[in-house]
């Protein structure tokens, strides 16, 4: 049996925010590293560096607009979320208890614990967005047009835009490429992708080994339905493709990154 | 009734309307003389470059333009000249980033291919805090930055081309805000990296075992 754990809006929404966030990995490490062999090709794709400036400013702008069309598409459709709860991305207390049982149980030290519908560590991703999102995309669109926000904050703010927006940009690609990436598709349970966010649904089973107090709350009467209409199995297959396109695509991204933070410095 | 809605209308239209176009009438002071560009940068009737000493602590987290007590004896120092290579040997076989390496890299030079010359100009060199030099935080936004980003502004202008590496001593001294976000930035790298991926590594060995044991079964 399978469980519903994702609406179809919210899978489409992290389908395109992870398809800016590529496209913004792309375009902002061929302008970072422009100097670099591989940095011209990546700008060559795009016509050149002013090329990759344009594509880059466009991709920004819809990433921050994707956020906060979330953040109405959450106010209307279940403003119930922003009061902290089991079936609500809010922090709680247990978050910090299941991170250390949840350690313990890697160390071998205790049982796994009996997490609830959304994990810490799923809550962290999730945040992380909000935070992330707010300084890059704050940071990026004081420098959209440099000359007209300088004209409503002093202009060495860019520079410290353009620090936080690198260094931000670090954190961005370092945490999914590495973590995220290992989390969702590498580990023996979920290999070779967590399809959670493709069709919408969770195994039983899943549930029931990780998730015991969702589990419990799902028995009573009224609980979210089943998951009937899984996706077919074609769909899956070009899900699990494009699922792992992504991964490579950030693999290398990531290989090449980190090989010019070791030679050049961050 | 009119008459009071009247008047209301001539003092709000008084008070809304644009302040006296100043370039109609003679110049009463050299304050409305610089209107152009020059006051917009500051205050010029008793200086030209508003000094450290009178920025508010604010304005002081930024990058200065003239520095510390050494600037007292300006006139023997090379950031005062109009000429800021005069008699330094061999200048004219050399490059100049053979004797500024550090100024080289900067993001104009690296993304866009500018030369130094594009924004120093030709002979003489005039150093940055001359009186008359185009760099000079006066007018530089007009005279140098405005030639290729239209419409650029004096505050435009504060921006720091030649950056000092964010995590540097020069920073920490010179420009404290950048110093502090990049110290900030770099200790939240740290600890997000320093918790996630000793916790990653052993989720996936955990995992690995856990169902290794179970002939593979979840
Ligand atoms: C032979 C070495 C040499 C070369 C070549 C050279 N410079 Fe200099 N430059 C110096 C020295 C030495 C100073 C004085 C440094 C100081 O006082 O801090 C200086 C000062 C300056 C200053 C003034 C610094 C200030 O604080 O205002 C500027 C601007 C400058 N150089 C620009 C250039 C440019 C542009 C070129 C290339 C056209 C160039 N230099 C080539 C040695 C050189
Ligand atoms: C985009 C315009 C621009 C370009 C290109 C440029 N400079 Fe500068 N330079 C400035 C400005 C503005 C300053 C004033 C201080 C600042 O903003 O860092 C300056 C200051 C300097 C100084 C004074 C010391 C300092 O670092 O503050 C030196 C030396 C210098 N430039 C050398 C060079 C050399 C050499 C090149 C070429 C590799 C170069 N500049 C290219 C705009 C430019
Ligand atoms: C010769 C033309 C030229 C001059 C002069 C010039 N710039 Fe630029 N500037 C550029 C170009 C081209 C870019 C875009 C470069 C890129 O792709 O990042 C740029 C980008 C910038 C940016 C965006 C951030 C970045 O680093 O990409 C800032 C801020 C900036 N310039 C400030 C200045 C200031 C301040 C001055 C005056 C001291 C100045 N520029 C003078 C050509 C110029």
């Amino acid at each position: 049996m399978n469980i519903r754990r994702f609406t179809l809006t919210q899978r489409v929404f992290h389908a395109l925010m992870a398809f800016c966030f590529m496209a913004q990995s792309i375009t902002g490490l061929a302008r970072l590293y422009a100097e670099n062999a591989w940095g011209a090709r990546l700008a060559a794709l795009f016509g050149g560096q002013e090329g990759v400036l344009a594509a880059h400013k466009a991709g920004g702008i819809v990433m921050v607009v994707l956020l906060l069309a979330h953040v109405v598409h959450v106010l209307v459709t279940s403003p119930r979320g922003l009061i902290p709860g089991p079936d609500s991305m809010m922090p709680r207390i247990r978050d910090v208890s299941d991170f250390f049982k949840h350690v313990g149980w890697m160390l071998g030290m205790n049982k796994h614990p009996s997490l609830d519908r959304f994990a810490y560590w799923e809550k962290f991703d999730y945040w992380a967005v909000f935070w992330g999102v707010a300084i890059i995309g704050g940071s990026g669109l004081l420098l959209v047009d440099p000359v007209a926000s300088a004209r409503y904050v002093p202009g060495w703010w860019l520079n410290i835009a353009l620090a936080l927006h690198h260094d931000e940009a670090f954190l961005a690609m370092g945490y999914i490429f590495l973590i995220h990436f290992t989390v969702a598709h590498l580990r023996r349970s979920r290999f070779p992708m967590d399809m959670a966010m493709v069709d919408g649904c969770i195994p039983m089973e899943e549930v029931r080994l990780e998730r015991g107090d969702w589990e419990a709350r799902l028995e009573a009467p009224g609980g979210a339905g089943a998951c009937t209409a899984r996706m077919a199995p074609a769909g899956r297959s070009l899900a699990l493709i494009a699922g792992w396109a992504v991964v490579l695509c950030g693999w290398l991204l990531a290989f090449w990154a980190l090989g010019e933070v070791f030679r050049h410095g961050l | 009734m009119r008459v009071r809605t009247i008047a209301l209308l001539v003092l709000g239209l008084a008070l809304t309307a644009p302040p006296w176009a100043w370039s109609q009438g003679e110049y009463s002071s050299r304050r409305t003389g610089y209107q152009p560009y020059e006051a917009s940068s500051g205050q010029y009737d008793d200086t030209e470059v508003l000094p450290r000493q009178r920025q508010s602590e604010f304005q002081r987290l930024g990058p200065g333009t003239v520095q510390g007590p050494q600037s007292q004896s300006r006139a023997r120092n090379r950031m005062f000249l109009a000429d800021s290579h005069a008699g330094i040997p061999y200048y004219r076989f050399k490059k100049c980033e053979d004797c500024h390496a550090g100024a080289a890299r900067n993001s104009h030079a690296e993304h866009a291919g500018i030369t130094c010359r594009q924004c120093h100009g030709p002979e003489p060199v005039a150093s940055v805090n001359h009186f008359f030099s185009r760099l000079n935080p006066a007018r530089k936004h007009a005279y140098v930055c405005a030639k290729c980003h239209e419409g650029a502004g004096a505050s435009f202008a504060t921006f720091v081309v030649h950056q000092p590496a964010p995590l540097s001593e020069e920073a920490a001294k010179e420009f404290r805000a950048l110093s502090w976000v990049s110290w900030g930035m770099s200790a939240l790298l740290l600890g997000v990296f320093l918790l996630f991926v000793p916790h990653t590594a052993l989720w996936l060995l955990r995992e690995y075992r856990e169902r290794s044991r179970k002939g593979g079964q979840p």
